[in-house]
């Protein structure tokens, strides 16, 4: 063992490396050669993951803004209503059947919605960059942070302005202002102006008592005919404006008559038809619906949230956890809260989220009860 | 001819190839006097002039060879240039460099028994041992030990030959092997044994 362990003593003293200043600058520009092959391949490695980094980023971000702002593709509501939120924080509210999209020629910093058909409210968020732009067919509705509601029902264009002020602008017309509180309605023909009516065309509605029909009356039953196959226009001229024909007709004619008064441009006939039939016809099937209808029309179209909110409370009175029961709490809530009673808002607003936790109209209940 | 050397982001001039014995002394005293001075050894030229010798011969100890001290010492001084600027000690650089060469060679030597376990390289021989001066009986005993070596783990083998060719303690053993202390005798028996069993000690 002594002897094992001195003589490993003794050779291991040779095992040793005797370099000269060429070995060693040749391993010197080899370590400055493996040097920069680490940091070439540290570079490659880093640009990878930054590639791919960006590439998600990037796939995330336009999913996002395909689900939030589509550039090309519509947005639909066929059944219920719809809320759609832009990127730029504003919120667009899409009434049933109505038909909304983005314009691709928008032309940059302008987002240009297109409203096909249908009822949407805009609640702009104001100073937002570029220019908000709603186009509905001849009419092109401009704002900058207001709160506003857009209806293309045919051939007519309703433009009503809860809050701030609007620049419209429609066919070479020069552009006219609506500021809150007022509307107007515009047709494929020239219209009149709020303050003077055009006698030929007269297609301004913003007087609910305003009479548009000189022609005279046919029969019931044809005005029935004409609004079951879509030709509302038509029903409505042929309805009159007395709607002596409907006095004592079923839930089924009221309900046609107030969609004919409704789709023709004329809202404010609308609720004559359908309080009639929550009186008369309290306990038909439709009359929830009815009570609907109208608190919608009252809340979107006459201005008059506080009647609506009643109608949504009836419609839950009426029919107790039924399918409308969700729709018409929320709507009751943003009913409440256009009216000012934020307290009732409140309120209505922590019963649906109690009773809808996962309710789709959570957002805008929470949005307009001001729980955000 | 000069030839530039790039370390990190740092460019030298290379000195010639041959440097004379007073440019040798100076790099030596420019060195020493850095360390005295308790200056950061971060010139990384000065540091590889000054150690790679001592990093080849812990190479050689460890590998037995000498066909691969070259890239050892190389790899060392490629992790060393990040590492430099992070040592506060002056007098830390050779026992860290130490470190340094004991983990790069530990790596070789297993990538070395993996090619050898699937049969793409042979098993060493020690015949040609890099050992210059050294006697026939000398050379015999040492190629006779790196053989037994094989024949245990490679971190066995590691700490075996920096405790009795390295001739560092225990405690620096289990330092340069980044284990306990413990573990380093645990290994150091291992190996033992087997040395004890083909040399009947």
């Amino acid at each position: 063992m002594k002897d094992f362990a001195r003589n490993l003593e003794q050779a291991r003293t040779h095992l040793d490396v005797t370099w000269d200043d060429a070995k060693l600058s040749s391993l010197s520009q080899g370590v400055s050669r493996r040097r920069a092959e680490r940091r070439r391949s540290r570079a490659v490695a880093i640009a990878s993951i930054a590639l791919t980094v960006l590439v998600l980023f990037g796939a995330s971000r336009w999913r996002s803004r395909s689900l939030e702002s589509p550039t090309v593709a519509a947005v639909r509501s066929v059944v219920g209503e719809k809320s759609w939120k832009l990127a730029d924080g504003s919120l667009a509210v899409l009434g049933v059947g109505t038909d909304l999209g983005v314009s691709s020629d928008a032309k940059p910093g302008v987002v240009a919605l297109v409203l096909r058909a249908g009822t949407a409210r805009f609640e702009v968020v104001p100073h937002a960059p570029g220019t908000f732009q709603v186009v509905a067919g001849d009419v092109v509705v401009e704002v900058v942070g207001t709160v506003f509601t857009v209806e293309r029902r045919a051939s007519r264009v309703r433009v009503s302005v809860d809050k701030g002020r609007v620049k419209v602008t429609w066919r070479s017309d020069a552009p006219f202002y609506l500021s809150a509180g007022e509307s107007r309605e515009l047709a494929e023909r020239p219209v009149s102006s709020p303050t003077t009516p055009d006698s030929a065309t007269p297609l301004a509605r913003d007087e609910p008592n305003a009479s548009p029909d000189p022609k005279p009356r046919a029969s019931a039953k044809d005005w029935r005919a004409l609004a079951q196959d879509g030709d509302f226009e038509g029903a409505y001229r042929l309805l009159g404006p007395d709607k002596a024909s409907v006095t004592a007709e079923s839930a089924g004619d009221l309900l046609l008559a107030a969609d004919v008064a409704r789709l023709s441009g004329h809202p404010s006939e609308a609720p004559p038809h359908l309080r009639k039939l929550l009186r008369v016809h309290r306990a038909d099937p439709r009359a929830p619906l009815a009570a609907f209808t109208l608190g919608r029309v009252l809340l979107e179209e006459l201005g008059d949230p506080r009647g609506a909110a009643d109608a949504f409370q009836l419609v839950r009175h009426l029919a107790p956890g039924s399918p409308l029961d969700e729709n018409a709490l929320a709507r009751a809530v943003e009913a409440w809260s256009r009216a000012g009673e934020v307290a009732q808002a409140r309120g209505l607003a922590a019963e649906y989220v109690a009773k809808y936790p996962r309710g789709s109209k959570l957002r805008l209940v929470r949005h307009y009860a001001g729980l955000d | 001819m000069m030839t530039s050397l790039r370390l990190g982001s740092m460019v030298f001039a290379a000195p010639p190839a041959a440097p004379s014995g007073r440019i040798r002394a100076h790099l030596a005293l420019v060195s020493k006097d850095a360390t005295a001075k308790g200056q950061r050894p971060s010139d990384p030229e000065l540091v590889f002039r000054e150690h790679a010798s001592y990093v080849g011969r812990i190479a050689l100890r460890l590998l037995g060879r000498g066909g691969d001290v070259d890239d050892v010492v190389q790899d060392v001084f490629v992790e060393a240039t990040r590492g430099l600027g992070a040592l506060r000690d002056p007098e830390a650089v050779r026992g860290w460099l130490a470190a340094v060469t004991v983990r790069v060679a530990t790596r070789k030597l297993r990538a070395q028994r993996l090619r050898q376990w699937v049969g793409i390289e042979e098993l060493p021989s020690y015949a040609a041992l890099q050992a210059p001066g050294a006697s026939a009986e000398q050379r015999l005993l040492l190629s006779q030990v790196y053989r037994t070596l094989e024949r245990v783990s490679v971190n066995a083998r590691v700490a075996w030959l920096l405790r009795y060719v390295e001739g560092e303690r225990l405690e620096t053993v289990a330092q340069r092997c980044g284990c306990s202390l413990a573990a380093a005798k645990r290994r150091i028996l291992l190996a033992e044994q087997k040395i004890a069993e083909v040399f009947s000690l």
